[in-house]
């Protein structure tokens, strides 16, 4: 079989990228490999770094010529769910060298970020002119920014998050066949330079004219165009920002508590974590994790109210008196403090990528995720059928952590469980497997939803929308006829 | 292809076509009377130029559900017709635009389905109108985004299909970002729900699994009834910390009801554009205002003393013009908050940036006209009053970006509307009538001219034609996409905006296999050889938009850098 | 005036829908958000306001043609004036009500004529009536009564009864007893007896003007015979007719029109009547069209660009009695009043006006239903209202279904507590062999 060093293809990359940025070392493959979750079908043969769109328009052309299949990454590792990993033999195109902050435009609050632009730099650039970021909760220090707002992670402050799009605008797009396209008002007409000359920032993100295709490639890991930036929301630096907790036996009590506070908009960051996800946030080694969950109640609030640029003493003091109100009417208890963590620190640690080891692989080095979109109201349903299906699997219920992040303004939430285990305990991570496998089934089953169909998730979740699948399908036809962008995953393999 | 005149009326349906729709829907919902089809052809507003018609539908067909609506639309597909659904059929924009259409009147699809007060949505068929949603939301202490076209529109309409901002934008964003899940009939008579409700797990979501169709089904603008017919969708409900159920004593400017507590209404003064554009961004990114927005004083004028703009006097009053003019960096709030304190940080939000600008702030209620300010703005009652002054309007412009770039480009808008004034060709409202208003606490800022004229004064509507193509010129050099879109003016900008059209028709031939849409809004070609109309400003207007157009067309690597 | 005359009204137009709906401001409920019976009914856009209007507009530009489909929608529209009310709320230029009365015209030039029409016509010319009774039977109901004859005597108050009063035996005690309470409050009241004739406005609604002029003419003959200073009606058709429609074709009574309403809270008022007995009744009121925004007084034709028109040159509906019977219901011991969404200038029509009552008894049935479905929303014990018509179109709505909801003239309310028993069926009938 001959390699790729010796084949056309590195060949031809190395013509549009230069030769060092084109690898086909086994371990820089290797890295681009999922955790458990990927079960991949087939494996990176290169890896690509361009550096511009043009490096990318002429990577997906030359896919196109030689039928190769693309599979774009931004963020580093470790990766969890096997968006990044082939189900074909494919080329990584490995966006991570794009990594520009074109702008961070302080008066519209907006930022355009390249794939490359992690959480960290994108934050420390963006707080220089008083503009905070919108993060998912504690993203690992080599989470691409850009990717992140492609899948639509939810970000920790549902009060902005108007709609699943945000906090992304506009986009640029290399779609299947090279074609340059540019989503909302940033497609134009004229160049981002003059539409800044215009006072125009890429705010918009419905359009151009009849179609929004930067929520069409929301989601789309991938598979229908590359992204190469992005406008993204931001918002003010808050100038006070206090955190407070509510712990609580009763999820239930919480779930009442939290529909109020976002009805009336009240609080920023709004969160909900069981004690063995909170203890992994709070702590680092396995043995503090535990110990710290133990003195922890079932479930934890975490809740910011922030004063911004006006005034921000008086903001603070009438929603903590809104929020206060509310909690005395459904008798949730507020504190300044759980064990672990006072308002400063959970404060801190919310504000920031995680730091290392990544939280979620804290307690067990392995962690197996389920989560799906529901409202608030049906949460306690789904946990309770976590926990029959573990205690029938023989998993450790407590060994399963717990996070509720409300999204669209409270209007839904992302639900998600960590299934903690051990990669090097085979039994056990076969356990993990065989309860993330079944619960995911057993609570799409129950209305969950899988808006971010990663690995075994797309049958589940597309086996119940043949509406939509076709749909997809047709266009996916149209943006990658000859389908060279990540083959065969969502819908788009042979199976569905 | 886009007829004038009488031609606009199409050959009748046949008898076979005729007989399968009174079959799918019952012959007492079906009509091809001339008579009452005129009564959908009659579309002044937003249509194209001096034409007051569309085209005369061939029948108009009254479906009761989403069966009968896939029965008609596969119908046009059997009989090669085409089809267009109306709702409440607010402008041209809802009437059919080309031969051989079945208008599909949706009124007997008005049901609210549920309103999950909760999660803060409502399920809505088409003709629920937005009065109707919001006085069932308000009972709940719920409040719905209604479009600037007022309370006798449909949500659903909006949401799906066309444009859909407003003065609520602030606190209740805009139509199209406001949609969950939605029941989509394609126009080839298939059904599509779109997120959550395609996999049977309720409204609440409208995008995924992966991909999210929304961005299929509409974009900035929507497809006009291009691209299939919407039955049912969800809708994103906001707080209404007023009455369950307010009763104001009469019906526009004789309003009266008292204001809820802590609700205000205040109208700002700045001493320039710049002033306006700074203060009202720092005030709105704040998240103050349930409806706020900028009234042009022309507009203001229009409603108020309509007749003086009609008088000779009123052309000639140049110092009175002028000291009008000075009040017009001007912003109304109207706030609604759920707690004294709120109130009173709003309150404070807004003087701390009237005073850093040099500006001042009214009370409303020291000029008496709070009470009507607040709720006809809280029930979106007043939009129709545009029709007041000259029984006409149509608006320029529409566009939505940052707040700045809107409101900067303001005084070239009253330029060209003021050259048209001079004319003789629209009504003479001074000419500073551009409207703003901001979406999410300020995403996006809106601008839109409003022009009125009478439709009945041959003088007057043959200026609409080029004033919209100056204002389509100018929107071009302010690098801002053209607004709602002919086949000739989207062959001409399509290549600004990255060729969108490709995709766009794209879409259109995977949903539309057989072209049985009137998609003459959406992705119809304009019509070769078609004769340019012999108005020398429209002929001067046309080849300045071609040469602007082919200035800023995108090459293969985007656009000119 | 023509149809013809009416083309800017027609094409003002903007096709906003708002004559659809009751005025937003008002709007309360999904349930009760519409305010015309006919598009409610029927759906298509011909059968709203605008609809009817824009038909007008096709057929004076030549569009199309009045056939009879045309006409049948046209006739097929109470004329109850809910659309003129919505439409005026923001437009100055256009009379919907008028280009809706100028249709019906132009269908009867036209040869488009309906049976149940002509019927109507027929019984008119022959009995003067629109009920097809016998002229001679006109003042039964007031035998016995020491009321005048204005043919041989003068009178100052003349009462004119109107058709369905003067010939629907279930509403004579009402009648009766009311004409006995002006009586008992000193008032010198006449009566026509066999001579009174049909206002002729219902021939007018219907677009026989000619015929209406006829009986608007014998009208301000015998008015003008009388010497009388006041009219006083029961019949709100008949108070509609003499303020609108008389001016209208330039025949304004030379005296005041009072509603029978208006001079029983005047002599309440006065002290003259007094309402002393306890009527214990949750009671909501139903807003006659005809006595509310179609009551509204003629105001002269505006010459020129109705953009121009001022205000009070503008009839909109606001000017109709709508606070009379509300006080009224206030003075009567035990009345409590429970308003429905759609009342005053946006109340809902009973079904009967316009010639609906008798043509589409379908449709009439339909809006009559619709508001004793209002009427129950609210929780009321019964429906209280002023117009004979109303009444029964209600009552023949709720005998068509078999269902039961009281309906009550205020008149009767006022009579219980002035403590006038009503008249058995056989006391009248004595009266009458008197």
């Amino acid at each position: 079989m001959a390699t790729v060093a010796e084949s056309p293809v590195k060949k031809r990359l190395s013509d549009i990228v230069g030769s060092q940025a084109v690898s086909d070392k086994p371990d820089v493959l290797q890295s681009y490999a999922g955790g458990p979750g990927s079960a991949p079908r087939g494996k990176p043969i290169a890896t690509v770094r361009p550096r511009n769109r043009n490096e990318v328009q002429a990577i997906v052309r030359l896919a196109n010529e030689l039928g190769i299949n693309l599979v774009p990454a931004s963020s580093g590792p470790p990766r969890f769910r096997g968006g990044t990993v082939p189900c074909e033999a494919g080329v990584i195109v490995d966006l991570s060298a794009m990594d520009r902050i074109v702008r961070v435009d302080r008066l519209n609050m907006v930022a355009i970020i390249e794939p490359g632009v992690t959480f960290a730099r994108f934050k420390a650039e963006a707080e220089k002119q008083q503009l905070r970021v919108f993060m998912p909760l504690l993203p690992r220090s080599t989470k691409s920014a850009l990717a992140s707002y492609l899948d639509r992670e939810p970000i920790t402050i549902p009060k902005y998050h108007w709609d699943m799009s945000d906090p992304m605008l506009t986009a640029e797009i290399v779609f299947g066949e090279g074609d340059l396209f540019r989503t909302g008002s940033a497609a134009g007409p004229g160049s981002l330079e003059d539409q800044w000359k215009m006072g125009l920032a890429q705010k918009n993100p419905e359009g151009p004219a009849q179609t929004s295709f930067n929520r069409v490639v929301q989601g789309a890991q991938g598979t229908l165009g590359i992204v190469t930036w992005a406008s993204v929301k931001l918002g003010m630096l808050p100038e006070i920002k206090r955190c407070y907790f509510a712990q609580d036996d009763s999820l239930e009590r919480l779930v009442d508590f939290s529909y109020r506070v976002h009805r009336i908009k009240l609080a920023d960051d709004f969160l909900i974590l069981d004690r063995m996800a909170l203890a992994s946030a709070l702590a680092e080694s396995p043995d503090e994790i535990r110990a710290l969950a133990e003195k922890q109640a079932p479930y934890t609030l975490i809740y910011c109210v922030c004063g911004y640029w006006h005034f921000p003493e008086k903001r603070v003091a009438y929603q903590e008196k809104g929020i206060s109100g509310i909690a005395q009417h459904y008798g949730v208890r507020l504190t300044n403090e759980v064990p672990g963590a006072g308002s400063k620190r959970m404060s801190e640690i919310i504000d920031n990528p995680s730091s290392e080891p990544y939280w979620k692989l804290r307690l067990k080095g392995g962690v197996r995720e389920v989560f799906f979109l529901t409202t608030m109201d049906k949460t306690p349903g789904f946990i309770k059928q976590m926990e029959t299906l573990a205690e029938e699997r023989g998993f450790p219920v407590g060994d399963i952590g717990l996070y509720i992040q409300p999204v669209q303004q409270g209007r839904n939430c992302h639900m998600e469980f960590q299934i903690y285990y051990n990669p090097d305990d085979e039994p056990e991570t076969a356990r993990a497997n065989k309860l993330f496998k079944e619960a995911s089934r057993a609570m799409a089953g129950s209305g969950a939803f899988f808006s971010r169909p990663y690995g075994p998730w797309a049958d589940i979740a597309y086996s119940r929308c043949p509406d939509t699948v076709w749909m997809l399908k047709e266009i996916k036809e149209m943006l990658d006829p000859n389908r060279v962008l990540n083959r065969g995953k969502l819908c788009f393999g042979e199976e569905i | 292809m886009k007829q004038t005149g009488p031609s606009l009326i199409s050959p009748p349906i046949g008898d076979e076509a005729y007989k399968d729709l009174e079959e799918a829907v019952g012959p007492e919902f079906v009509t091809r009377e001339p008579a009452v089809l005129d009564g959908y052809a009659w579309q002044p507003l937003w249509n194209e130029g001096p034409e007051m018609w569309v085209h005369r539908p061939i029948a108009v067909v009254l479906p009761a559900s989403t069966e009968e609506v896939q029965a008609v639309v596969k119908i046009c597909n059997k009989h090669g017709l085409k089809f267009k659904a109306i709702c409440t059929g607010w402008g041209a924009l809802a009437g059919p635009r080309c031969e051989n259409v079945v208008q599909i009147e949706l009124r007997r699809m008005d049901r609210i389905l549920e309103i999950d007060e909760k999660n803060m949505f409502v399920v809505v068929e088409p003709h629920a109108i937005g009065g109707q949603v919001m006085a069932e939301t308000m009972r709940k202490g719920l409040h719905t985004h209604i479009v600037s076209s007022g309370a006798a529109s449909s949500p659903l309409a909006s949401a799906t299909s066309c444009v859909g901002c407003a003065p609520d934008g602030t606190y209740m964003n805009w139509s199209s970002r406001n949609l969950l899940g939605v029941e989509w009939v394609l126009p080839d008579g298939e059904v599509i729900r779109l997120g959550t409700l395609g996999s049977g797990d309720g409204w609440f979501c409208g995008d995924g699994p992966g991909p999210s169709l929304r961005g299929v089904l509409r974009g900035r603008l929507g497809a006009f009834g291009g691209n299939g017919v919407f039955t049912k969708c969800a809708l994103k409900l906001y707080n209404w910390p007023g009455p369950p159920e307010p009763v104001p004593e009469g019906f526009l400017y004789d309003t009266e009801l008292e204001l809820p507590p802590h609700c205000k209404a205040y109208i700002m003064f700045f001493p320039d554009r710049k002033s306006l554009a700074d203060a009202t961004q720092a005030i709105t990114v704040e998240g103050i205002g349930y409806n706020a927005f900028k009234p042009g004083m022309g507009s203001l004028l229009t409603m108020i003393v309509p007749h003086l703009l009609h008088k000779e006097s009123w052309k000639k009053a140049k110092y009175l013009k002028k000291a009008i003019q000075a009040f017009n960096y001007q912003f109304l709030e109207v706030l609604a908050t759920d707690s004294a304190e709120e109130l009173e940080f709003q309150e404070a939000v807004m003087r701390d940036e009237v005073s850093k600008h040099g500006g001042f702030m009214m009370d409303m209620e020291h000029t008496g006209m709070a009470e009507m300010i607040f709720w006809t703005f809280v029930l979106s009652s007043n939009y129709p009053i545009f029709f007041k002054a000259a029984g006409m309007f149509i608006t320029a412009y529409g566009q939505d970006e940052s707040h700045h770039s809107m409101v900067m480009a303001s005084p070239d808008g009253e330029k060209i509307k003021q050259k048209w004034i001079d004319r003789g060709g629209i009504l003479d409202d001074n000419a500073d009538s551009g409207i703003h208003f901001m979406m999410e606490e300020s995403t996006v800022s809106h601008y839109e001219e409003p022009i009125e004229f009478d439709h009945r004064n041959p003088d007057q509507t043959r200026t609409i034609k080029p004033i919209e193509m100056e204002f389509t010129h100018m929107q071009a050099e302010h690098c801002m996409e053209s607004g709602i879109t002919s086949p000739v003016m989207r062959k001409m900008f399509g290549p600004t905006e990255g060729f969108y059209t490709k995709w766009q028709k794209g879409i259109g031939n995977i949903i539309d296999p057989r072209g049985c849409a009137d998609d003459y809004l959406y992705n119809a070609e304009p019509v070769e050889g078609e004769p340019l109309p012999d108005d020398p400003a429209i002929l001067e207007m046309t080849e300045k938009l071609a040469d602007i157009a082919t200035k800023m067309a995108w090459t293969e690597d985007g656009p000119l850098e | 005036m023509t149809l013809s005359d009416y083309e800017r009204d027609m094409e003002g137009c903007s096709r906003c829908a708002s004559c659809k709906w009751v005025p937003f401001n008002q709007m309360r409920s999904w349930r009760f958000a519409k305010n015309c019976p006919s598009i409610t009914r029927y759906d298509f856009h011909a059968y709203s306001g605008g609809g009817r209007m824009l038909m007008g507009l096709s057929m004076v530009k030549g569009r199309s043609e009045l056939t009879d489909e045309v006409a049948d929608i046209i006739y097929r529209c109470q004329l109850c004036g809910a659309c003129d009310t919505a439409c005026k709320v923001y437009r100055d230029d256009i009379d919907l009500s008028e280009v809706l009365l100028e249709l019906r015209t132009t269908c009867v030039e036209q040869g488009k004529l309906i049976p149940e029409h002509m019927m109507v016509i027929d019984s008119l010319k022959r009995e003067g009536n629109v009920l097809g009774e016998p002229k001679a039977e006109r003042g039964a109901w007031a035998h016995g009564l020491p009321v005048k004859n204005i043919n041989n005597e003068k009178a100052d108050v003349i009462f004119h009864t109107g058709c369905r009063y003067s010939y629907d035996r279930e509403l004579w005690p009402t009648l009766r007893g009311t004409v006995k309470l002006l009586l008992s409050a000193g008032l010198d009241v006449g009566i026509a007896f066999s001579e009174e004739s049909c206002c002729g406005g219902r021939a007018y609604e219907m677009g026989f003007r000619g015929e209406a002029q006829n009986y608007a003419e014998d009208m301000l003959s015998r008015v003008k015979a009388s010497g009388a200073k006041l009219i006083v009606t029961p019949c709100a058709d008949g108070y509609a007719h003499f303020r609108y429609i008389y001016p209208r074709m330039g025949k304004a009574l030379p005296v005041e029109v009072m509603h029978v309403s208006e001079v029983i809270l005047h002599l309440v008022k006065e002290g003259k009547l007094s309402l002393k007995n306890e009527v214990p009744m949750l009671v909501t009121w139903h807003d006659p069209c005809h006595l509310g925004r179609m009551s509204e007084p003629y105001l002269p034709e505006w010459n020129g660009d109705k953009i121009m028109r001022t205000l009070d040159r503008k009839r909109a509906g606001h000017n109709g009695v709508y606070d009379v019977p509300r006080e009224l219901l206030k003075f009567i011991p035990g009345v409590d009043l429970v308003e429905m969404e759609r009342i005053r200038e946006w109340s809902w029509c009973c079904g009967a006006g316009g010639g609906v009552y008798e043509a589409y008894p379908e449709l009439c049935t339909f809006s009559a239903l619709e508001r004793i479905e209002e009427a129950r929303s609210t929780g009321a014990e019964a429906m209280a209202t002023s117009c004979p018509w109303c009444h029964v179109a209600f009552r023949e709505a709720l005998a068509e279904t078999g269902d039961s909801f009281p309906v009550y003239d205020i008149l009767d309310l006022v009579q219980q507590s002035v403590g006038l028993s009503p008249e058995t069926s056989e006391e009248i009938q004595g009266g009458e062999r008197k």
